[in-house]
């Protein structure tokens, strides 16, 4: 017999949450074409926003996060730009700031008179160095980022040579296919699954060893409704392919939106609507 | 006597002849403010399950430890500025992974001594108090004994002049169990061992030796903001000690020898989906303690010494910037970690030799001054001085850091049932190894500095009624911080540029009226930090306003009755005020509001506990049952949110948690 207040041992509340279910205007992807680019590149800016009717149609409005993270912060901008400030506006097409790989890259940022060397931005495992892009609506906001392509910095020339001709420029992910069916009865459980070939290899640079890695990319899956309930709201692609299940409401057409990511930043999504019909039942 | 928590300074004052001979005669003198509390004593404190190391977490100024914390935060300094020893070996943790019990069994425990400021000239390298486990010498007997309860199985055998045991934990066959994997309390793999031995030589000499080993296993899955993800932990740390100490009586002169060796390894793996943090830490260090009191006449004792010590730390780190997080950081529990990493393999050597010379001047006979100096050279070495570059060649560094600081401590005796006292001085403490890496902190910290001050009264108006209040304050300096920018300059992550300051009062009361004892202690404090002279001050992440012990204890032949009753302000927290969607990460990023802003609610706990012991021929029985949070208070341990930062609730802390002991002694 398990004591039941002994469950209670430093436990974390039971705080339901389904972050998978659009019941507010969200913004749930941005993507860059191309997804990574040198500084200076005309880019083009598109964000999924979704909303409880559906996609949403209103104006989205554009801006560069120009301040970079301090070292302790563990979000994906600075508290600065969390807060709204320091934010330089743009358009849905924009270029990638000049000096992108100077302020969010490998270098050093510009010192005055005999300032000592500043130190310059800490990749992310894959190597990548991000620009963050915010995407806001009237009711909703979001960052997303944009891959920079960045010289490698402190490599030997034999390195920095390898680098060259094999670090290809990261692309945005592809989904192939979206099994979803067209309808489903009221409170049915049905399996949905996406597929996608888009993984792409690449290379990292290990600075300890001095030597490139070989590496393929990870998709990730996640998957959002207007309703009903989704028991995995993010799934990792194996073999090109992820699913998850979902039991659909008792009533109403329900919205529903896949995310696609590769670990550099890339995006892609599709969305579609199913039919909760009672003659599916 | 179940409460006899004593202060020194309570104690009947005695000629300075007196305390020569007494006192162990080898301790050197007492500080001022210094709380004092026998092994066997603590071991029957309510609460601590037996434990007598873990009554120090009851000893006024010393805060609450958090559930599943291990580190003491006394006056105001962090668990990382307060200097633990058990005789003259320094060790790195009093307690197992978790905090549930201690790292020295309770049979080996002669007193606890803990200085909770203003320490005299002897300590040094710390910028808090200091903690001190005394060991139980061996009786000169064959005997043995073998104790059991659910937190560890325990074992001693000892001949004349040694005694060897070890324990081992069960907290994973017994506590473990019942353990969500959501709990915030860590449920360690254990073992801990230990020799003592004491010989007198042939020249009247006495030669003690410690050996120690400790260590701990820790696999759990940590709570996360995202639904679906757990941070996965696994560490193994644990630290070896071997000392020895020759103490020698000549007439007026008390003479100790130490020296001691060491080793201290920890290793870390934290993983949350791809991010994963990979530690490993591997020090060897030894260190040398001789020091002389003399006393030259009835109104003047001087003492002198040397404490060297010498270390090495290699350190190998590779993930996150953001981990391990530091006071002042900014974060909620379960948070992710970022994705920007690093890696880094660097090598501290350390050396220092301080050197200390005190005397106790008696003017006249109520009044001693204690006037005192310490002078420390410590010597930093490093491997790097900048982040590994194949295109750089390695360049080391080695700094040479002089510290003199002075003490002084004063105290008069208007008459036998009264005692006023003062101290003050200077401490410095030099960089952690662990800060002094060029990518996750910075090789050119400087030593931090705090100055301490402190007064107080303690009067014995009635007989078995003992009562005394002191009043304190600290302010450090130069303490390793982040820095103020975004993109500070290469290898440059730490700054010496934090400040802090503590201010406080604390009163203890004690009475004992035939069998029945109590003990009341209660702190006010305010304890700030900031991260430069140009910013505003606000709250330690340890700060504790209010801290309140209350015990009353009851002894009648084989029974021991005892209960408690502690209240603590909660922990300070910073709120989350808005929350913004990362649609890269596909998670939700925090908007905190002002650092430290709000505040846990009040902590209350009470223990109970019951004994029961008879001494037969053959050897000793002993029963007992400990209590802890006997009122099943849902105490609260943390904030923690839903993954949109929407809602929010409290982790609670341990709930009621009987405890039964046996102890079979001989």
């Amino acid at each position: 017999m398990r004591w039941p207040w002994l469950l209670l041992v430093g436990c974390v509340p039971e705080l339901p949450y389904d972050g998978g279910l659009v019941d507010t205007p969200r913004v749930l992807a941005i993507r860059a074409d191309p997804a990574e680019a040198r500084p200076g590149t005309p880019v083009r800016y598109t964000a999924l926003v979704a909303t409880p009717d559906g996609e949403g149609a209103e104006p989205v409005e554009w801006a560069y996060c120009v301040t970079p993270r301090r070292a302790e912060e563990r979000t994906a901008v600075s508290a600065t730009c969390l807060a709204g400030e320091d934010l330089e506006p743009i358009g849905s097409d924009a270029a990638i700031l000049a000096d992108a790989c100077t302020r969010f890259g490998p270098n050093s940022p510009p010192v005055e008179g005999d300032e000592a060397p500043r130190r310059p931005s800490d990749p992310d495992a894959t190597g990548g160095y991000y620009l963050p892009v915010r995407a806001s609506t009237a009711e909703a906001s979001a960052f997303g980022a944009q891959r920079v392509r960045c010289d490698l910095a402190g490599a030997t020339r034999d390195v920095f040579d390898a680098w060259q001709d094999r670090y290809t420029d990261n692309l945005n992910p592809v989904i192939d296919q979206l099994d979803v069916p067209m309808s489903v009865a009221p409170g049915t459980t049905v399996d949905l699954g996406v597929q996608s070939s888009s993984a792409e290899p690449y290379v990292v640079y290990v600075a300890e060893r001095s030597r490139l890695l070989d590496r393929t990319e990870d998709l990730t899956a996640h998957w959002f409704v207007t309703g009903g309930t989704l028991r995995d709201g993010r799934t990792p692609l194996r073999d090109g392919y992820a699913s998850t299940r979902w039991t659909a409401p008792d009533a109403g057409d329900v919205h529903l939106w896949v995310v696609l990511l590769d670990d550099r930043g890339g995006v892609d999504w599709v969305s579609t609507t199913v039919r909760i019909s009672l003659e599916d039942r | 006597m179940i409460w006899a928590v004593a202060t020194a300074l309570a104690q009947e004052p005695a000629p300075i002849e007196e305390i020569v001979v007494e006192a162990d005669a080898v301790a050197p003198r007492d500080d001022v403010a210094e709380q004092v509390l026998e092994g066997d004593v603590a071991a029957r404190i309510p609460g601590v399950q037996g434990d007598a190391v873990k009554a120090v977490q009851v000893l006024g100024g010393v805060a609450r430890t958090p559930t599943g914390g291990d580190g003491l935060a006394i006056w105001g300094a962090a668990p990382a500025e307060t200097r633990l020893y058990i005789d003259d070996v320094p060790v790195p943790r009093l307690f197992h992974r978790g905090g549930l019990r201690s790292v020295l069994p309770t049979p080996l425990v002669e007193r606890l001594t803990v200085v909770p400021g203003a320490p005299g000239p002897r300590y040094g390298r710390g910028l808090g108090g200091v903690v001190q486990v005394r060991t139980a010498a061996p009786e000169p007997s064959w005997g043995g004994s073998v104790a059991v309860d659910p937190i560890d199985a325990a074992a001693t055998l000892r001949a004349p002049g040694l005694q060897v045991g070890g324990r081992t934990g069960l907290l994973p066959h017994t506590l473990g169990p019942w353990v969500p994997e959501s709990a915030v309390l860590p449920v360690p793999e254990s073992w801990d061992a230990h020799a003592r031995g004491r010989v007198e030589l042939p020249n009247g000499d006495t030669l003690s030796l410690l050996v120690l080993a400790v260590d701990d296993q820790v696999e759990r899955r940590l709570p996360a903001v995202l639904p679906d993800d757990r941070f996965v932990e696994r560490s193994r740390s644990g630290f070896g000690r071997v000392g020895a100490r020759v103490e020698r009586f000549e007439g007026d002169v008390v003479t100790v020898s130490s020296g001691w060796v060491g080793v201290d390894g920890a290793g870390t793996q934290l993983a949350l989906g791809d991010a994963k943090v990979r530690e490993q830490t591997r020090v060897t260090a030894g260190g040398i303690l001789l020091s002389q009191e003399r006393t030259l006449t009835d109104a003047v004792t001087v003492s002198l010494g040397l404490d060297g010590q010498v270390g090495r730390t290699r350190i190998d780190r590779r993930g996150a910037l953001s981990l391990p997080a530091r006071e002042g950081d900014r974060q909620v529990l379960g948070q992710g970690p970022g994705d920007r990493v690093g890696v880094d393999t660097w090598t501290v050597r350390q050396a220092a030799l301080g050197s200390f010379v005190g005397a106790a001047l008696r003017p006249v006979p109520s009044l001693t001054l204690e006037p005192g100096l310490r002078f420390e050279p410590t010597m930093l070495d490093g491997d790097r001085v900048l982040p590994v570059r194949p295109t750089e060649p390695p360049v080391g560094y080695t700094e040479l850091a002089i510290f003199t600081d002075p003490r002084l401590q004063l105290s008069a005796e208007p008459s036998q049932r009264l005692r006023i006292y003062a101290a003050g001085g200077r401490v410095h403490q030099p960089p952690d190894p662990a800060d002094l890496s060029p990518v996750f902190g910075s090789p050119v910290l400087r030593p931090s500095r705090a100055w301490h001050a402190l007064a107080g009264v303690v009067a014995r108006p009635l007989s078995g009624l003992t009562a005394e209040v002191v009043g304190f304050g600290t302010s450090l300096r130069d303490l390793a911080v982040r820095p103020e920018s975004p993109t500070p300059p290469t290898a440059a992550l730490l700054a010496s540029r934090g400040e802090g300051r503590t201010l406080g009062a604390q009163g203890t009361l004690r009475a004992t009226a035939g069998a029945l004892e109590t003990f009341v202690t209660y702190t006010w404090m305010r304890a700030e930090r900031r991260a430069s002279g140009r910013d505003p001050w606000r709250l330690f992440d340890r700060d504790q306003t209010h801290g309140l012990q209350a015990a009353l204890g009851w002894t009648r032949r084989r029974w021991e009755l005892g209960t408690r009753l502690g209240l603590a302000s909660g922990l300070p927290y910073t709120p989350v005020v808005d929350a913004v969607f990362d649609a890269r990460g596909q998670r939700f990023d925090p908007l905190f509001g002002p650092y430290n802003a709000e505040r846990l609610p009040l902590y209350v706990a009470v223990a109970v506990r019951a004994a029961w012991m008879r001494d037969t021929a053959w050897g000793r029985y002993r029963a007992w049952v400990d209590v802890q949070n006997a009122t099943n208070q849902a105490n609260p341990e943390a904030v923690f949110y839903t993954a949109d930062y929407g809602r929010e609730g409290l982790v609670r802390g341990l709930p009621i948690l009987p405890v039964i002991g046996l102890e079979v002694a001989r």
